[in-house]
């Protein structure tokens, strides 16, 4: 199971909120294979991964975006490599 | 009185730190005539799923949500204002 953790503002800002929408939608093409969640910034889980921009995504408690909005085909990219990883 | 909520995230984004100084701006303009709530990080919560937003900043002015996403310049805060009833 790979794990996508979103941290962004509570409540979230547009641009958290669209990374995570993104995030949940390669999620939905992976079924099974994908958890993706939505975290504050701040809180004792940002504090593990130095979260100093929003939205930060984290894949498999790597951080792999700061501050963007990526795009779906980017955090696919990303999560295949990990499934590849895996494997 | 109007009543206005200003929903902010924390950590604030540009929007958000934008739209409380707005809100302060504007509860000194109309004192006495429009009651501004602040309501930032955790404490907006409660009103944010309420009001069913899915996006801070938020503004709703009595319980009806005027503005979502973005930081409302002035003029469009106005409006808002006058069809709340100010």
């Amino acid at each position: 199971m790979i794990t996508v953790k979103v941290f962004g503002t509570q409540p979230p800002c547009v641009k958290c909120r669209e990374l995570t929408k993104r995030a949940n939608k390669i999620a939905g093409k992976y079924p099974g294979q994908i958890e993706v969640k939505h975290l504050a910034a701040l809180s004792s889980e940002g504090d593990k991964y130095g979260i100093i921009l929003t939205p930060t995504l984290v894949v498999n408690d790597k951080v792999v975006s700061v501050g963007k909005v990526l795009s779906e085909d980017d955090i696919e990219k990303i999560v295949k490599k990990q499934m590849e990883v895996k494997n | 009185m109007v009543k206005m909520e200003v929903l902010s995230g924390d950590p604030p984004c540009p929007g958000c730190v934008a739209i409380l100084a707005l809100a302060d701006e504007f509860a000194e303009k109309y004192k006495g005539r429009l009651e501004v709530v602040k309501l930032v990080g955790s404490e907006a919560i409660p009103k944010f799923e309420q009001y069913k937003l899915g996006c801070v900043p938020a503004v709703v002015i009595n319980e009806k949500i005027r503005i979502e996403g973005i930081c409302p310049t002035r003029k469009m805060l106005e409006s808002a204002l006058r069809e709340g009833g100010l």
